[in-house]
């Protein structure tokens, strides 16, 4: 594990639920990218890697028109996410939760509205996060679903800017196009499945 | 009714489809993708169809060029001749296609034997190859256009820049002009060509109007009571069986909007902007000189709580000549993230506006919609809607073969509309007669 010269963003955010992971082990070889990725993700587009087209539905369940979902299906879907800075889960550093959540079921214009809250103002992983939320969403909500994503109002000094970002779909696409960038999606949605469960180490 | 009807649908792509565009000149429809190509349609008449108007296109999958974009096509559009089309990608470039050894004008040509123009089905089925890249965009290429003369081409990308080229023989393309913008997809700014200097800034648009309901044609929604529905929240609320809270709001995004669709009137006095609120704003230009700015007429919902992906603005749809008056603008054509096709009609009214920024007052216009189509790709997002609008070459001497079958094909296509889907199909459609 390499030290990293960029100091984390918040070096010891607050934990809300019990973990087995100690905070010690925060050498997360993930921080020395960090500015690497604010700029993939900003003005990414210098590298260039074939092969990740994901489309939108790629993995998406089957459509079963009677099939509804709640906020707590969705808070499970993505509760379990592992923060990109930290070796916890999003529901540990209470970025999200299911009070943050609402779903509208009605037919023909089903919904889902996230608020999720940076653990600090200026936390310069808030468009990862937002970004990983929507691919969690993209390939487990059925597509009848459109998903819009903010920060909590206030939690964000770039909150309107992030927001743009989030909810832009060129931009969304233009991002998963980005293989380094999606890789790093996939790391924080390797534990998503968990649906509450603990990360292991 | 509906105002709209279903021609054809066209499946393919294997990821979104980003944009369609008719070819001005030949039956032909194309449409792009995340899946990195271009898929090119052809249509035809059938030859029993007589009435010109009602008639139904047949249409028939001509090739996929694969093309060499590492990235989503996001743009596509045909040269005004018809012989060149662009694409726009976010892998940065531009690339310009023409099709090889393609035979000699079928300007001339006489129609098919029994006296009905059947049009070419086997035009543009010879090979298309990428004839030259235009290389300069930092980031993502958005949207491609050329001018109405086929003289110029403009690029747009994320790096807040458009580039203007020059179209020289021989496929050649000189940058001429780089405009720059400071801010990043919030506002409207229009470019002028300067003769006496360059291209440069004109003028910002700045909206001020709010957004009013539009006036639905009766006929096209049965549940209107007074003929100011709501536009979105005319939806019947179903019973799911589920308590969820069904009816939270979407914050909209804190201003300025992004805007993702302009679409000029075709008397070019007129400008539409669709944003990311769903509405659609309408701009005049006041007088017809070259200093003339511009200012906002009207603001209607349209697509909200979505976003307005795309507009498109043909000439009258209809072809009784009592229709064909000076305050009649036109037909215009939204669509966008709700799935929803609206086609409306744009009239001048006596009322006019001048504000202090304006040398002479503009019209105030209203847009009715006359056509409707909810869930038109089904719970996909519209990404991009086309009117097709056939163009008559101007080299073709009035009366001559060329001339009248353009005329005709005009007369027949007018009414026909193409859309480009998240699910990746491109879809026909005809605005009906009322």
């Amino acid at each position: 594990m390499a030290s990293s010269a960029r100091p984390l963003d918040n070096s010891n955010p607050t934990i809300v639920a019990p973990t087995a992971q100690s905070s010690s082990t925060h050498s997360f070889s993930k921080a020395s990218q960090k500015t690497k990725l604010q700029r993939l993700w900003q003005e990414e587009g210098t590298e260039e890697l074939d092969g990740f087209a994901v489309g939108p539905h790629a993995l998406a369940v089957e459509e079963d028109e009677a099939e509804y979902i709640d906020e707590q299906e969705v808070f499970d879907l993505i509760r379990s996410i592992t923060d990109p800075e930290h070796p916890l889960t999003l529901e540990q550093l209470a970025v999200v939760s299911a009070a943050q959540i609402k779903v509208s079921n009605k037919k023909g214009y089903e919904r889902v509205l996230i608020d999720f809250t940076p653990t600090i103002p200026h936390c310069s992983m808030a468009t990862l996060i937002g970004l990983t939320l929507r691919v969690r969403l993209l390939r487990a909500l059925p597509p009848r679903y459109k998903v819009d994503i903010r920060i909590t109002e206030g939690a964000h000094q770039s909150e309107n800017a992030v927001n743009k970002q989030l909810n832009d779909k060129e931009r969304v696409h233009a991002a998963l196009e980005n293989s380094h960038l999606l890789g790093v999606v996939e790391g924080c949605l390797a534990t998503a499945h968990k649906r509450g469960g603990t990360i292991g180490v | 009714m509906s105002g709209i009807e279903l021609v054809a649908e066209l499946k393919g792509h294997t990821e979104p489809a980003w944009c369609v565009a008719w070819n001005p000149t030949r039956p032909l429809l194309a449409s792009c993708s995340t899946d990195k190509s271009i898929r090119l349609y052809t249509y035809h008449f059938p030859s029993s169809s007589t009435d010109d108007t009602t008639a139904t296109p047949v249409f028939t999958f001509l090739t996929e060029i694969p093309t060499a974009h590492k990235r989503t096509i996001r743009s596509i559009a045909w040269s005004p001749s018809g012989r060149t089309l662009v694409t726009g990608s976010f892998d940065s470039t531009v690339g310009i296609w023409e099709q090889l050894d393609e035979r000699d004008d079928a300007e001339g040509l006489e129609p098919a034997s029994g006296g009905v123009a059947v049009e070419d089905e086997e035009d543009g089925k010879g090979e298309w190859e990428c004839v030259t890249t235009l290389e300069g965009h930092e980031s993502e290429c958005k949207s491609v256009g050329y001018s109405s003369d086929g003289a110029l081409l403009a690029s747009c990308s994320r790096d807040k820049s458009v580039w203007v080229w020059e179209v020289q023989p021989d496929s050649d393309f000189e940058c001429i002009s780089i405009l720059a913008s400071a801010s990043y997809d919030a506002s409207i700014l229009l470019f002028a060509d300067n003769p006496d200097a360059d291209w440069g800034p004109f003028q910002k648009l700045q909206p001020s109007l709010p957004a009013v309901n539009p006036i639905v044609n009766s006929g096209v929604i049965n549940t209107s009571d007074n003929g100011d529905v709501a536009i979105s929240e005319q939806e019947e609320a179903q019973e799911t069986g589920v308590t969820t809270n069904d009816s939270f709001t979407v914050p909209a995004l804190k201003d300025p909007e992004t805007i993702w669709s302009l679409a000029f009137s075709p008397c070019g006095m007129f400008l539409a902007s669709g944003g990311d609120n769903g509405g659609i704003r309408i701009w005049a230009r006041g007088g017809h000189s070259t200093e003339a700015r511009w200012t906002e007429v009207a603001h209607y919902r349209a697509h909200d709580p979505r976003a307005c992906f795309s507009l498109s603005w043909t000439g009258p749809l209809s072809s009784s000549e009592s229709e064909r008056d000076e305050d009649n603008l036109g037909c215009l054509a939204s669509t966008g993230g709700d799935g929803r096709i609206a086609v409306w009609q744009v009239k001048k009214t006596s009322e006019t506006i001048l504000s202090s920024h304006l040398s002479s007052p503009v019209p105030k216009i209203t847009a009715t919609i006359i056509g409707l189509q909810e869930h038109a790709h089904e719970i996909h997002d519209i990404n991009s809607i086309a009117w097709c609008r056939r163009a008559i070459p101007e080299d073709a001497a009035e009366g001559s073969n060329a001339y009248l079958r353009a005329v005709k094909a005009q007369r027949k296509t007018r009414r026909l509309l193409a859309t480009a889907g998240d699910d990746g199909s491109v879809k026909v459609w005809r605005a009906t007669e009322d």
